[in-house]
């Protein structure tokens, strides 16, 4: 009888076990449809890429990262698997089941309610489940932005402590600046909450150092609909809150390669751009290696909330005797993913650039790569994105990034944001955090931006 | 013990040990050396750049913030959200390399009447604050104690409703932002957002409340005025004005008269036809007076400052009413406080050689607001304000206030009153009380200009200002210094080259009574840390111009350039 007890407990035990298991592996065939990835990419888990292979190369990534890579910009490109489902949990993709036929792009390519024709107050879940994104869509550029910016929003709160840092190609680096960012949705939450100004979101941006720029704070306010933001800033040196244009959003940040819009590859306004969605492309992301053999589990804070600091990218001005550019990461490695590749307008005439191009991972949506040219069609400026997988709460999935690089190569100068990963380069510890009680609708006013700093 | 006793104290150590408010602080720690040579064109750039210069100033300073942010484990009803203080330490060196600022009294005699002690050196906790904060449902409180800066209203270059700290001139003129120019007080400043009610949102209120009474803070004015930035007052002293030739033609007079009824051998006040300025009072009315009518008068006119004592008894308070709708931001305030641009008060000015800056309590309403048009993209703002009583200089019936002396002599000579010498109520001061109404417009708009900056945009703000003076004549003898409307226009613009390695600005305010003053300034920091400053400023235009620029100072003689060299963390 103890022997049938003791078989009975470790049957159950490994059911339990392989349970969990597929209770996370949103993806069944996961594996598969990345051995299909690296079929079509004509190589394979381990490879290394160098300059022998430039042909397969140029079929195997982006045109520009073969270009940088080609210039001597880049490390050999070590191809390597995920170990893990890295799609979205279950939750979540029933959300997105849940929307099927339920939102539509109207004519501006903003999304409304396909039975009222309104924008929408509330939204969670992807809006457009992935097999309604279709080439020949008008409106499929602007669904793939809506889906990216929904599984952005899944964090129902989110702050990124993160430095600045501009490097030029030939000298390194140059200066930093210290800055958070902490943003409520009002979207992509599990429940609706109180939104009596009809908000999409409030986010804030914060410098904390070096002294002339400690405190500056910006914060906008995203209202439903096609309206330009409400931007306000608060400037120390004057002690008051100056109202800004909304619509300036191609206006270089503190000087850097970033404008407004670039922050996680994108924070404009969808209705703002011609978005023309070109079909999906296999291709090479690159990862940290860690991302790709385990998610991040975030610890649990005891004030709810959640974090983690996952380390970073090296850069080439950090490594003496780098033979990447001193803007390029040394350790990295890259994964074959497929993308959803949208081409952009501006709406705005006096937009800084010319057309864009994102690549949208079609799985994770997180945004991994955008092409900038200017308005002569000369490539500009590229921006890339290195994400992690991340697991909180309930919750997990592709979810923030480590570090966003921005290369100017008419300029020879880029800007890095590294974020929510510690200490870096004689920065205060940064952290990613989800769901901080402390960010809440009354903290993000205009008021309040004069109480969180001085 | 007993076991009573006991269980309190158990309980005592498990509610400060074991419960759930163990917390820990976020910490910000930031500051910066600066060090600063102040170059001035002693006749202004109108008059030749840099053709008559001396040392003004070779500032060092060091400025340090340090923020705490108590971190919670829960939530809690009322919580102390920060606590911030702010130090200033400062060293001017102009007094040590060189001897042209030797003549300056050492020490300060008063309250707010400086000596060089006071601007040679700053050691000042400038702010030191706690934030309290207390959450009522939807509705947040935020109260703020200590010695903090409060900055009202949406004017660049301009204090309409930003009226609470005062100013300090001690050592600096405009070159600074107004964070450093601002006199901190200790205050307690109580905001409270109700959210939205009905179609408005961001509904809130700031109630702000000061026993702390400071005036504007001018340099050391001693009897020379020889400290750097005291070149203003010895240009008043030097400056020829009406109202000293009329009254001592009248002094001159009153000997003739005396002389004529038998009551004096020769006329003592016979030398003081002709003379104009403070100066010519000093040298030779002051001496003759000491002897005759005003006897133990000060030979050098003393400078005194009539702030009301700081405390409760002397209170200044506001508040600020918040809400919006749409795009647009409206503000209401009201705030009662004492005047910080003191006005002179002549009334013991013949008769003791006394001069006092007077800071009578007055009531301020205003309003501002902004808001963004889409169709022009751009930001336009506003703010005016009305004072129900602002002291300005009118110096037509300050003979009155001269005291007995005068009056003895004026029954003796049988001279009715409101004839010849003497004339107007005895407590006349040299100012009357007028209502006063500010008003200003700007639009704020960012442009690519591509010629002009390939990468970033010109930022640019325009505005427009008006203040007007109820129940005012301008006089060039009794009235001289003040319109009774004064137009203004101001354009500042900046931008930033070289991903920001480079910040240069320009900042000029145009005075419609066709004077000029011009700001500009360059910016270079590689690193962020190092940096480099080099600033100008200059008044242009015609010095007879009735105008701020140029009333009571002509501060078109008047021309800076400053280099800075710091280092920030």
């Amino acid at each position: 009888m103890v022997r049938r007890l003791i078989t009975a407990v470790f049957v159950l035990c490994l059911v339990s076990v392989f349970s969990l298991q597929s209770a996370y592996a949103d993806n069944p065939n996961w594996k598969a449809d990345q051995d299909a990835r690296f079929k079509k990419l004509d190589i394979k888990p381990g490879d290394v890429l160098t300059k022998n292979d430039m042909d397969k190369i140029r079929k195997c990534v982006p045109a520009t990262i073969a270009k940088w890579y080609e210039r001597g910009d880049l490390m050999d490109f070590e191809v390597q698997p995920y170990q893990y489902d890295a799609s979205h949990n279950v939750a979540w993709q029933k959300a997105t089941e849940a929307n099927r036929g339920k939102y539509t792009i109207d004519e501006t390519g903003g999304i409304i309610e396909a039975a009222t024709g309104t924008f929408p107050v509330f939204v969670t879940g992807q809006p457009f489940p992935e097999d309604t994104i279709k080439v020949g869509d008008p409106g499929a550029g602007s669904k793939v932005m809506y889906n990216r910016l929904l599984c952005k929003a899944r964090t129902e709160t989110f702050k990124y402590e993160h430095i600045v840092l501009w490097i030029d190609f030939k000298d390194g680096l140059e200066r930093t600046v210290e800055c958070y960012w902490a943003t409520y949705f009002y979207w992509g939450r599990k429940a609706p909450v109180a939104n009596p100004e009809n908000l999409q979101m409030r986010d804030m941006t914060i410098a904390t150092a070096p002294f002339d720029m400690a405190g500056t704070a910006q914060l906008s306010l995203r209202t439903l609909g096609a309206k330009d933001d409400q931007v306000y800033a608060y400037v120390p040196a004057i002690r008051r809150v100056k109202r800004l244009s909304g619509a300036n959003r191609s206006d270089p940040y503190m000087g850097s390669e970033a404008v407004f819009d670039d922050a996680f590859i994108w924070n404009g306004l969808i209705p703002s751009m011609e978005w023309t969605y070109q079909g999906k492309k296999t291709a090479l992301c690159w990862m940290m290696p860690y991302a790709l053999e385990h998610t991040t589990k975030m610890d649990h804070n005891s004030d709810g909330s959640w974090s983690c600091s996952p380390p970073t990218e090296i850069l080439g001005f950090e490594v003496p005797g780098s033979t990447c550019a001193t803007w390029a990461p040394t350790n990295t490695v890259w994964v074959p993913r497929d993308f959803h590749v949208v081409g952009v307008m501006p709406k705005d005439p006096y937009y800084s650039c010319g057309k864009m191009e994102f690549w949208v991972d079609s799985e994770g949506y997180i945004a991994s790569y955008k092409w900038v040219y200017d308005k002569a069609g000369e490539f500009w400026k590229g921006l890339m994105m290195l994400p992690i997988h991340l697991t909180w709460s309930d919750k997990y999935g592709i979810q923030t990034v480590v570090t966003h690089s921005i290369c100017d190569d008419k300029l020879g100068h880029a800007t890095v944001v590294k974020g929510g990963c510690g200490k870096v380069n004689g920065s205060s510890h940064t952290r990613t955090i989800f769901e901080l009680p402390k960010i809440k609708p009354r903290m993000l006013t205009v008021e309040k931006m004069k109480m969180w700093t001085k | 013990m007993s076991r009573y006793i006991k269980s309190v104290l158990a309980m005592a150590f498990a509610f400060i040990f074991c419960g759930n408010i163990a917390q820990a602080f976020e910490t910000d720690f930031h500051g910066r050396m600066q060090s600063t040579y102040v170059l001035r064109d002693t006749n202004g750039f109108q008059h030749g750049f840099m053709d008559n210069t001396s040392c003004a100033q070779w500032r060092n300073e060091l400025k340090i913030d340090l923020s705490l942010f108590p971190e919670y484990e829960t939530d809690h009803m009322i919580s102390i959200y920060k606590f911030f203080i702010n130090y200033r330490g400062a060293y001017d060196a102009v007094f040590d390399v060189t001897d042209r600022w030797d003549d300056v009294r050492d020490k300060s005699p008063a309250d707010f009447e400086y000596g060089k002690d006071d601007i040679q050196f700053e050691n000042d906790l400038r702010e030191a604050f706690v934030d309290i904060e207390g959450v009522f449902g939807s509705q947040i409180t935020s109260l703020r104690l200590g010695r903090q800066i409060v900055q009202w209203g949406e004017a660049d270059g301009f204090n309409v409703m930003n009226i609470i700290n005062p100013q300090d001139n001690r050592v600096m003129m405009f070159f600074e932002t107004p964070d450093d120019l601002a006199t901190p007080l200790w205050m307690g400043r109580l905001n409270h957002n109700i959210g939205s009610i009905g179609f408005l949102n961001n509904v809130g209120v700031e109630l702000v409340a000061t026993p702390d009474i400071r005036p504007h803070m001018f340099s050391v004015m001693d009897d020379d005025m020889n400290a750097p930035y005291a070149f203003g007052f010895r240009q008043l002293k030097a400056r020829p004005l009406d109202f000293i030739d009329t009254r001592t033609g009248q002094f001159a007079n009153l000997g003739d008269v005396l002389v004529g009824a038998g009551m004096l051998p020769a006329n003592p006040f016979a030398g003081f036809r002709g003379v104009t300025t403070i100066n010519g009072l000093e040298d030779v009315a002051f001496p003759v007076l000491d002897q005759t009518l005003a006897p133990g008068i000060n030979q050098t006119l003393q400078w005194h400052d009539n702030s009301a004592s700081s405390g409760v008894e002397h209170l200044e308070y506001g508040g600020k009413f918040t809400a919006s709708y749409g795009d647009f931001i409206g503000y209401l305030y009201y705030f009662r406080g004492y005047q910080d641009d003191g006005v002179m008060n002549f009334s013991e000015f013949f008769t003791k050689g006394n001069l006092t800056f007077d800071h009578p309590k007055q009531n301020y309403i205003g309003a501002s607001f902004n808001m963004f048009l889409a169709p022009i993209n751009a930001v336009f703002r506003g703010e005016g304000n009305l004072v129900d009583e602002v002291a300005i200089l009118d110096l037509e019936n300050c003979w009155g206030g001269q005291g007995d002396t005068v009056h003895l002599y004026q029954d003796v000579l049988g001279i009715p009153e409101g004839h010849g010498f003497l004339n107007g109520p005895e407590n006349a001061k040299g100012y009357t009380m007028h209502k006063v109404y500010q008003g200003l417009l700007g639009l704020d708009i960012d442009r690519f200009v591509y010629w002009l900056n390939p990468t970033t945009m010109i930022k640019t703000s325009w505005q427009i200002y008006w203040k007007h003076i109820d129940d005012w004549d301008y006089d060039k003898t009794w009235r001289p210094f003040d319109e009774e409307d004064n137009y203004r226009a101001t354009l500042f613009v900046w931008t930033d080259y070289m991903n920001g390695k480079i910040h240069p600005e320009m900042f000029v305010m145009y005075d419609f009574e066709n004077v000029w003053m011009t700001m500009m300034s360059v910016k270079y920091s590689r690193d962020g840390k190092f940096f480099t400053k080099l600033t100008q400023m200059s008044f242009w235009g015609d010095s007879d111009a009735i105008s701020p620029f140029t009333q009571p100072v002509n501060l078109i003689n008047t021309s800076e350039l400053s280099i800075r060299f710091g280092y920030q963390w």
